[in-house]
């Protein structure tokens, strides 16, 4: 998962991608609003969590342009203001949640997952395809009741994949979701990641789940493609 | 226990209009009294001359003119009128009724004026006496005729023969009392004019309770618009509705009053709710820095810098809270002022030092034009909390490599710092609290936007003034202090 933080406070900045990097998944960091909206417009994110007293342009102002331009990226807004003409407005203008400071990080993280989840259309945190099951919430991987240890960059582009299963996922769509957008990854990383992930979850005996698509991407499903 | 207007003016009101009435009854019963008795005694004044007139002195002695035909005078009323005369030697010559007692001769007036005498006649009711001296009229040339010289004597009323030798001189005297049918009118009138008085006083009481109840009626509705006030007491304002014009004013003060109050409250608000909201952020960063840390085991690195990240943070609340301190202690009235002579150069540049490292850290360079004699008498505790946040607010506004200029002298205290983005509409703004420049993240910086409001009433409590201005070219916000 990718997402976008935008808050000038620089303390939360550095705490809440903290967090999110150890959750395993990717975030893109501004500290003002004009940054913040170009990032938004030019990037693919699962999520955007949007502050709203920015320099330059406020949280508000990035959300309306977004959904003028239709762009549907579920936004969650962070702010000091909890008063409830400031939450009507914001969930008015189109965001998706509100949480006011000061909050629990995990519990921002539970809410990223539900609004991930929701965007995907999966309400069960645990997701299944054919035998794999990847609990989402507690971050689990199982085949065939064997659980797989995954590290933090594997899982997340796991997390992704699954998410999308049945579906065939670029390249460019594995970059744009997992890998922070100055992060320097390149078509080859997505191979090799994929590549472990594969050595991890193809285990003897047991069916591939992670099938190329040459050309294309690839394709999560159970069974041979 | 408190005095009630509406007794009191009941009171009052019904005090003067007795008094007035009592001294107008009084007034007209006097004159109506005087009148009658004027009239009455210049009845009786007549009668006793027009008596006087039919008495003579003859050479044999005293001719009473109707003793010769009748025993009473003329016009006499058994019962209500009686005539005593009184020769010069005080010998009854004539009385009627038994007023010779009385003695009234003693007490006679003069022909012109009469003597006025109280009495209780014998009957037992009041009566009215006239009594004066009068010289009877002589004619010494009037003869003797033939029928007094036969009969040889002289007829009186007391049947008494009084021959007296004739002293045309001397006064004799008589003495004219009637019926007093004055007193008892006077008498009905004086008990009517009370009965009236009570009866008129009780109604008017009554009129004036009414009347003064109906009158003070605005004073209650206010009362009752007053207490339709609640706590939260905002935007509302008493309406009379259709007040009297004595009342227009008090209404138009207490509204006033309640605007101050709105706006006292208003302001407190806005402090507790700004203090509120600014104490999120930090307490939001202490949060999360401490859940991240400690969310699984880390190096000590990463313990160590979320330690120093907390301790900024709660340096920047400690600010705040200091800040806010002090602010209320200054609203509560609540500080001694101390007075001491404060060098100026030494004092500015010893307050500057803790901010020289964050100063250097942004490239920021300092300029001083401090008069080396400009001293100031004023308390130093209080001017260093100016100086501090202002300092501290120039620093964090001012953009990385430039100048702060320090200028001080007997007109004033300068500090300058080069401004970003401020409109000289913003800077009016500067002093209020919790004021951020627009576009300005309220997150950004670390300021709550108190100092400035700080050093405001500061200022104003040393008896001086703090104003901020864009001064061009350049763009240089400069706040300057002037104490007087």
């Amino acid at each position: 998962m990718k997402f976008l933080l935008v808050e000038d406070y620089p303390p939360l900045r550095k705490n809440i991608s903290t967090s999110i990097r150890e959750q395993g998944w990717a975030i893109d960091v501004s500290a003002d609003g004009e940054e913040g909206l170009w990032f938004a417009e030019n990037n693919q994110y699962d999520a955007i969590v949007l502050d709203l007293m920015l320099p330059k342009l406020n949280g508000l102002q990035i959300l309306s342009h977004l959904r003028t331009n239709k762009i549907t990226t579920p936004v969650l807004i962070l702010t000091a203001r909890d008063a409830v003409e400031q939450k009507m407005q914001g969930l008015d203008q189109g965001a998706d949640d509100y949480m006011t400071k000061p909050f629990f990080m995990g519990e921002l993280i539970s809410r990223l997952k539900a609004l991930v989840r929701r965007s995907y259309q999966q309400s069960d945190p645990v997701v299944m395809v054919g035998d794999l099951s990847v609990d989402t919430s507690a971050r689990r991987v199982c085949r065939s009741d064997r659980e797989i240890d995954l590290s933090a960059r594997e899982y997340a582009l796991l997390e992704y994949l699954v998410r999308r299963a049945g579906k065939i996922t670029t390249r460019t769509e594995i970059w744009d979701h997992v890998y922070e957008s100055y992060g320097g990854a390149s078509s080859n990383v997505v191979d090799v990641y994929v590549g472990y992930l594969r050595k991890k979850l193809h285990l003897p005996g047991l069916e591939p789940i992670i099938h190329t698509k040459r050309g294309q991407g690839y394709l999560v499903k159970a069974g041979s493609s | 226990m408190s005095r009630s207007l509406h007794f009191q003016l009941t009171a009052g009101i019904l005090a003067a209009v007795l008094f007035i009435g009592l001294l107008a009854g009084w007034f007209a019963y006097a004159k109506i009294e005087s009148r009658l008795y004027a009239e009455f005694d210049d009845n009786l004044k007549q009668r006793a001359r027009s008596l006087s007139k039919l008495i003579e002195y003859e050479p044999e002695g005293i001719d009473v003119d109707w003793l010769e035909d009748h025993e009473d005078p003329p016009g006499h009323q058994e019962g209500t009128d009686f005539v005593h005369v009184v020769d010069p030697n005080g010998k009854t010559i004539t009385v009627t009724d038994g007023i010779e007692s009385f003695e009234l001769w003693k007490k006679a007036g003069s022909f012109d004026s009469p003597a006025v005498v109280d009495l209780t006649l014998p009957d037992g009711e009041s009566g009215r006496a006239v009594t004066m001296a009068f010289v009877p009229f002589y004619d010494p040339e009037v003869e003797e005729d033939e029928d007094d010289d036969e009969e040889g004597d002289d007829e009186s009323e007391a049947g008494d023969e009084v021959v007296i030798p004739v002293d045309i001189e001397a006064p004799m005297f008589i003495a004219v009392a009637k019926r007093n049918t004055v007193a008892a009118p006077l008498a009905s009138m004086r008990g009517l004019f009370w009965i009236v008085l009570l009866v008129a006083g009780a109604a008017v009481m009554a009129a004036i309770w009414l009347v003064v109840r109906k009158a003070l009626g605005p004073l209650g509705a206010l009362r009752r618009e007053i207490g339709l006030l609640d706590d939260a007491v905002g935007h509302q304002r008493v309406l009379l509705k259709d007040p009297p014009k004595e009342l227009i004013p008090v209404v138009e003060e207490l509204n006033i009053l309640l605007g101050r109050v709105e706006n006292a409250m208003k302001r407190e608000k806005r402090l507790t709710s700004g203090l509120a909201h600014e104490l999120r952020t930090p307490v939001s960063g202490l949060l999360s820095s401490l859940e991240v840390t400690l969310s699984r085991p880390r190096e000590n690195d990463a313990y160590r810098e979320s330690a120093e990240e907390c301790f900024e943070i709660a340096k920047q609340m400690h600010w705040l809270v200091t800040n806010l301190l002090s602010l209320s202690r200054i609203e509560a009235g609540n500080v001694e002022m101390q007075s001491d002579i404060v060098p100026l150069r030494e004092s500015l540049q010893q307050w500057w030092s803790p901010f020289e490292a964050a100063a250097a850290q942004k490239g920021i360079s300092i300029e001083w034009a401090i008069d080396p004699d400009a001293k100031l008498e004023t308390d130093p505790e209080f001017l260093r909390v100016v100086f501090t946040n202002l300092f501290d607010n120039a620093i964090c506004y001012a953009p990385e490599n430039t100048a702060i200029r320090i200028e001080a002298n007997l007109e004033g205290i300068w500090v300058e710092n080069e401004a970003v983005d401020l409109s000289p509409e913003a800077v009016e703004n500067v002093f209020e609290a919790f004021w951020r420049k627009p576009g300005n993240g309220n997150d950004a910086s670390p300021h709550a936007g108190l100092g400035l409001n700080l050093c405001r009433r500061i200022a104003e409590l040393l008896g001086g003034t703090i104003t901020a201005r864009i001064k061009e070219p350049g763009s240089i916000f400069q706040v300057r202090l002037s104490l007087s």
